[in-house]
């Protein structure tokens, strides 16, 4: 009864809706990028009417210049975007979250080392040190992936050094460790678990910043080559034709990209509201 | 035959605004099987002294000198693996809050079962038992092993944090001010079973601020001032014929339940240990202090069986 409240008393919580929005959002794109094959109606590369034709029945949001459908290469440029943006945050994820666990924890030289490392990446705009750090990889989503997971490590590590620190002050930690567990049981068992609510929310905060800097990488094609779709790379090619008034070819992927970090945004919004409800209480 | 020796003890804080003498120079010997308490005021250090023997103090503190002698290896300078292995299965350690001793987010059951595990006490099937029996051991039912903190009341949760504490049957089981958080009944009974671990061979050493707790349950008694012990004596003898002033003021404030005497007061507050006073630390409330006692610190001597700190119990004088 504690663990598994009903529905209805959920929803009144705070931050309710914008965590029903947003999951809404995203469920809808995991999907579009999922059943790409079924829910576009043409071939992403392979012309479906003629080039520039404004958005109608036939073709949803218009052709581009060399005359593929816009709608279609949309969903299937979700894929891209998902893959590359959660493989990245995961990985800074994990990577963040087990320096933060252990420099806390531990403190000292480490703590130290680790902190200054992770501050001199903090202080840069992390899309440019993205664009800098893919630039060196080269194009390709994998290197648009590692680049990104590299600049959001810091944003994991801070937040969970901090958390770390205060829940190690913690009486039941400290009575873990009169017990005699080891560190890494210690770390594990006590300190991770009440962890959880805080890296769910930088999760899917940090996720619509993502999408973001993905988005400014693929622009400068940095993630794929033509003709593959992608959000940020087709935004890019149709900014030639929006002066000339063929706004449908930037408009709607910018328009996707917008919604899916907002999406991401949403949930993240929602979560920490409910996280400062907690803190009051 | 001693268990645990402490020796010249310092252990200090290093705070931003200066040095905390919280443990300036503390000799103690606990014997096997035997029940110590430590008395003393809040601020005196003696939660620091019961923390520095398993090498728990929390930074900035940290031991500055000084021998921790505990079944013939040194604590205080043992490397870190040494030390986790005394933790838990040689020393056992009570702390003051059990509201918050015990992780919220899990049943108290697997947290006994995970320290048996840790220390390879048992494997498979038999660490549930162990760990029930330790339940079974303290008053708990069955039923609580699978409840979490919340689920239990204070009493309740402080016999959990002495089954986790005394499920390896530990040596030495140190408790910091136990019962502070409870009320007297509970009290009574948490005494009860470190009595009843007493009888069985387990050294007790009671950290408190409670004369009278520690004067009906405890075989010795440290009284301990300012970072100091300033008298070390056998339980009786401390309450009955006090001979360091500190002891003298202690027991003539401690109330009585039936006689009418008037409760007695120190006068003055406990000294600030960034900045101890000269001397004999108590000679600002001390009744009878001498201009030696401003001058120079008092050194422990055998009195009557006793071990007190004063100038005017030194045979010297």
């Amino acid at each position: 009864m504690f663990i598994f409240p009903s529905i209805a008393s959920l929803i009144k919580l705070p931050g309710s809706l914008k965590i029903i929005v947003g999951v809404l959002i995203v469920f809808i794109v995991f999907l579009a990028g999922l059943l790409a094959p079924i829910i576009a109606p043409y071939d992403p590369v392979k012309s479906a009417g003629p080039p520039l034709t404004p958005p109608s029945p036939k073709n949803l949001m218009g052709t581009d210049h060399l005359g593929f459908d816009v709608f279609s290469r949309i969903v299937w440029g979700s894929r891209i975007v998902l893959q590359v943006v959660i493989s990245a945050t995961l990985v800074a994820l994990i990577v963040g979250v087990i320096l933060g666990i252990v420099s806390g924890f531990y403190g000292g030289l480490l703590d130290r080392l680790l902190s200054m490392i992770m501050d001199s990446l903090y202080a840069f705009p992390s899309l440019i040190l993205a664009i800098a750090i893919a630039a060196v990889l080269g194009p390709s989503p994998y290197n648009a992936a590692i680049a990104i997971a590299t600049v959001y490590i810091p944003t994991y590590y801070r937040m969970i050094r901090g958390q770390t620190l205060s829940i190690k002050s913690q009486l039941y930690v400290e009575a873990a460790i009169a017990a005699g567990l080891r560190d890494r049981t210690v770390m594990l068992s006590y300190i991770f678990p009440n962890l959880i609510y805080t890296i769910l929310v930088i999760l899917t905060l940090n996720i619509a910043d993502a999408i973001l800097t993905e988005a400014g990488l693929s622009f400068l094609g940095l993630t794929v080559s033509p003709p593959t779709p992608d959000w940020g790379f087709d935004l890019r090619i149709g900014q030639r034709f929006l002066l000339s008034g063929y706004w449908w070819l930037s408009v709607f992927p910018g328009l996707a990209i917008m919604v899916l970090a907002l999406g991401f945004a949403l949930i993240g919004e929602g979560l920490s509201d409910r996280l400062q409800l907690r803190g009051l209480r | 035959m001693s268990l645990l020796s402490i020796k010249n003890l310092k252990v200090y804080y290093y705070t931003l605004s200066g040095i905390v003498r919280a443990v300036d120079g503390v000799s103690m010997v606990v014997s096997k099987g035997e029940w110590f308490s430590v008395v003393g005021e809040s601020g005196s250090g003696k939660s620091t002294l019961a923390y520095s023997i398993i090498n728990l103090v929390p930074p900035p503190g940290r031991i500055v000198e000084g021998e921790i002698v505990f079944n013939e290896v040194n604590l205080a300078k043992a490397p870190h693996s040494v030390i986790r292995r005394v933790r838990g299965r040689e020393i056992g350690f009570v702390f003051q809050d059990p509201m918050t001793s015990l992780d919220p987010l899990r049943t108290v059951g697997s947290q006994i079962k995970e320290v048996i595990e840790e220390h390879g006490g048992a494997s498979g099937r038999e660490v549930e038992v162990i760990a029930k029996e330790a339940f079974s051991e303290v008053g708990l039912s069955e039923e609580k092993f699978y409840s979490y903190p919340h689920q239990l009341s204070g009493g309740q949760r402080q016999r959990v944090a002495i089954a986790i504490a005394t499920v390896l049957k530990p040596k030495l089981l140190i408790a910091d001010e136990p019962t502070t958080a409870l009320d007297v009944i509970v009290q009574r009974s948490i005494m009860e079973i470190f009595w009843r671990l007493k009888s069985r061979g387990m050294s007790i050493v009671l950290v408190t601020h409670d004369l009278a707790l520690a004067s009906e349950w405890s075989d010795r008694i440290a009284v301990m001032y300012a970072g100091e012990l300033v008298e070390i004596g056998p339980t009786r003898d401390i309450i009955e014929a006090p001979l360091h002033p500190y002891t003298q003021l202690l027991v003539k404030s401690t109330p009585d339940i039936q006689g009418d005497k008037a409760l007695n007061y120190i006068p003055g507050e406990p000294p600030d240990l960034k900045n101890p006073p000269s001397g004999c630390r108590f000679h600002p409330r001390c009744p009878y202090a001498t201009e030696i006692c401003r001058r120079e610190a008092p050194k422990p001597t055998i009195v009557r069986g006793r071990i007190v700190s004063c100038h005017l119990l030194s045979p010297t004088r």
